[in-house]
């Protein structure tokens, strides 16, 4: 497994992985005791990282539109469905 | 039905079972006779499809005739001929494809089929074309099952293929909110139905595959659309849309009308959603589910690292009492103790030799001494003189008894010699006796002769000599040669014995 330690990647999978790495890691028992608890600590490190990423979860929603990027917010529900359907009771 | 205890006004009783047949017929194709056909001054057309079990109360639209015209306007194709009129259609008996949702009329309390598209049966309308196109795919092996990848697990960045101003975005967004990590969502804007729809889809597939290939392009295609007539839907059945799917190297999620709809990018798509909302919920993972996941991770890093303390303080406890075991102190006195105890055994040992063999020195003196004890052997020497003199005397005894028996034995042998020779000498004399009286010569003397032939034979009968046969006659005191002159045999034997004297 990779040790790249104190270099938490930045992404959530990325996280989410390194934490699943380190908990394999750990239960698998075979590592000498500073590495880990240096690793528990970043196990850590991630699972906070990870819960204030998903806590703070906003998707961000934009429009490609005439070839760029722009920001799109969604305001009125617009109904999608045939007149006729409501027209009928 | 949730409130099943309350009491319901007929209305709504009427509305909940409207839902519950618009959401479970949003589209239906139906096929039977025509019958009953009204129309009045609306426009709309009331009429009902019938088999020989059932018939089937239908409207169809004015808004919805739109089969007026030169072309096709579902596939675009512009018919040399116009098509039939509506009412054309809608004869008596007629047998006719209809399609549709089925609703409820709450005036009425009746449901029916809300008619969007007639064809008349047996003329290969939509339905045919659409099953023909899905074989043709199936058998190019666009809807193949190995061929469809998974989806990214809780994606990051997301490319969204529908209209900005359908019900769809609204539907995806409001699920989307509640799932996965903060995603980047960038929505491809195309029209989803009407001309021009399924071009700008194929587009909109491509760009977002082209963006796929810069650094912080989608990892998936969302390709959704809210429900709609099949009508509405048919850009999602074009061949080019179910194309550019099959040929999109991002992940396709598709979630295009309600849960029966099913349109070839549908049966393309890698994943095939049953509503947009749905493609929401099959990209990401709730929030909730995630935090959980977290939760349990956590536990599970705890679980590891004091597994491991418990292991290593185990260890180190096994360790150290070891250790404490092992030190130079501990050690002089395990060594001393061993010493002593060899010592003390070493003494032991030596004592029960010495003691053995004092024992067996004892044991040899006394036996030693009863041997040699100058009473016992004075006794004996006595005891010896004694033997000796009565040995002595015994055998002086033993001679002169020896030498009588000899004396005796040889009287007795003398005496027993002489009477065996006297003995034997008057046996001599009285078988001389008998031998002389048995002399053949004897009787000679007493007169008689022996005749015998010249051979020295004895001739014993008259008939053993011949006549002129010279014969000698023994006697007392010598002997006669003598002829035989006659021959007189005895008339019995006796004569001739006779003669032979």
């Amino acid at each position: 497994m990779k040790n790249s330690r104190n270099k938490i990647p930045a992404d959530f999978e990325g996280r989410m992985e390194r934490l699943q790495e380190i908990v394999t890691a750990l239960e698998e028992g075979r590592l000498p005791l500073e590495e880990g608890m240096a690793l528990y600590k970043e196990g850590v490190e991630c699972s906070r990282l990870c819960r204030e990423q998903l806590e703070k979860a906003r998707h961000q929603l934009t429009i490609w539109q005439d070839g760029e990027e722009k920001d799109l917010i969604l305001t009125d529900a617009v109904s999608g469905r045939q007149p006729d359907e409501e027209e009928r009771i | 039905m949730s409130e099943d205890m309350t009491i319901q006004s007929v209305r709504q009783l009427t509305e909940q079972l409207r839902r519950t047949v618009e959401r479970h017929f949003p589209f239906v194709w139906v096929r039977g006779e025509v019958g009953n056909v009204s129309r009045p001054a609306s426009g709309h057309l009331y009429f009902t499809l019938k088999d020989a079990e059932a018939q089937l109360q239908c409207v169809w639209f004015r808004q919805q005739q739109r089969q007026r015209g030169s072309f096709d306007p579902l596939t675009g194709e512009v018919f040399e001929t116009p098509p039939p009129a509506p009412e054309e259609l809608l004869r008596q008996g007629a047998e006719l494809i209809c399609a549709g949702h089925v609703g409820i009329y709450a005036p009425r309390g009746q449901y029916q089929l809300v008619v969007e598209l007639v064809q008349p049966a047996g003329q290969g309308g939509l339905a045919q074309a659409f099953e023909e196109r899905k074989r043709r795919l199936a058998a190019l092996g666009y809807f193949a099952q190995e061929r469809k990848r998974r989806l990214p697990w809780n994606p990051a960045r997301v490319a969204l293929i529908t209209s900005p101003y359908g019900a769809a975005i609204h539907d995806f967004w409001r699920l989307a909110a509640l799932r996965g990590q903060a995603a980047y969502i960038r929505l491809y804007p195309v029209a989803v139905q009407g001309e021009g729809a399924a071009p700008s889809i194929v587009r909109a597939l491509e760009t977002a595959n082209a963006h796929a290939l810069l650094p912080d392009g989608p990892q998936v295609i969302v390709l959704v659309r809210g429900g709609g007539s099949l009508e509405d839907l048919w850009a999602f059945n074009e061949q080019e849309v179910a194309e550019a799917v099959y040929r999109s190297r991002l992940p396709v999620l598709a979630g295009i009308g309600h849960e029966v709809d099913v349109t070839l990018a549908d049966l393309t798509a890698d994943v095939r959603a049953a509503t947009p909302s749905h493609a929401a919920q099959l990209l990401w993972p709730s929030r909730q589910e995630l935090l959980q996941l977290l939760d349990d991770l956590e536990a599970a890093l705890f679980r590891g690292v004091r597994r491991r303390l418990e292991r290593q303080e185990l260890l180190l406890g096994h360790l150290a009492r070891l250790l404490r075991a092992h030190t130079p102190l501990r050690q002089l006195e395990r060594l001393e103790s061993a010493r002593s105890r060899l010592s003390l055994a070493m003494q032991r040992a030596v004592r029960e030799m010495l003691d053995r063999r004092l024992r067996q020195t004892d044991h040899l003196t006394q036996m030693l001494r009863s041997f040699w004890n100058p009473v016992r052997l004075a006794a004996a020497a006595r005891e010896s003189g004694v033997l000796e003199a009565r040995l002595q005397a015994a055998l002086a005894r033993l001679l002169a008894r020896r030498q009588q028996e000899l004396s005796w034995w040889e009287q007795r042998l003398q005496a027993g010699g002489r009477q065996l020779v006297n003995k034997a000498e008057a046996q001599r004399e009285r078988l001389a006796l008998r031998l002389a009286a048995c002399d053949p010569l004897g009787p000679l003397e007493r007169g008689y002769a022996l005749v015998s032939d010249d051979r020295g034979a004895l001739v014993h009968s008259v008939r053993q000599a011949q006549g002129g046969q010279e014969l000698h006659i023994r006697l007392q005191d010598g002997a006669l040669g003598v002829t035989v002159a006659q021959i007189r045999p005895r008339p019995d034997t006796m004569s001739a014995a006779e003669k032979g004297e």
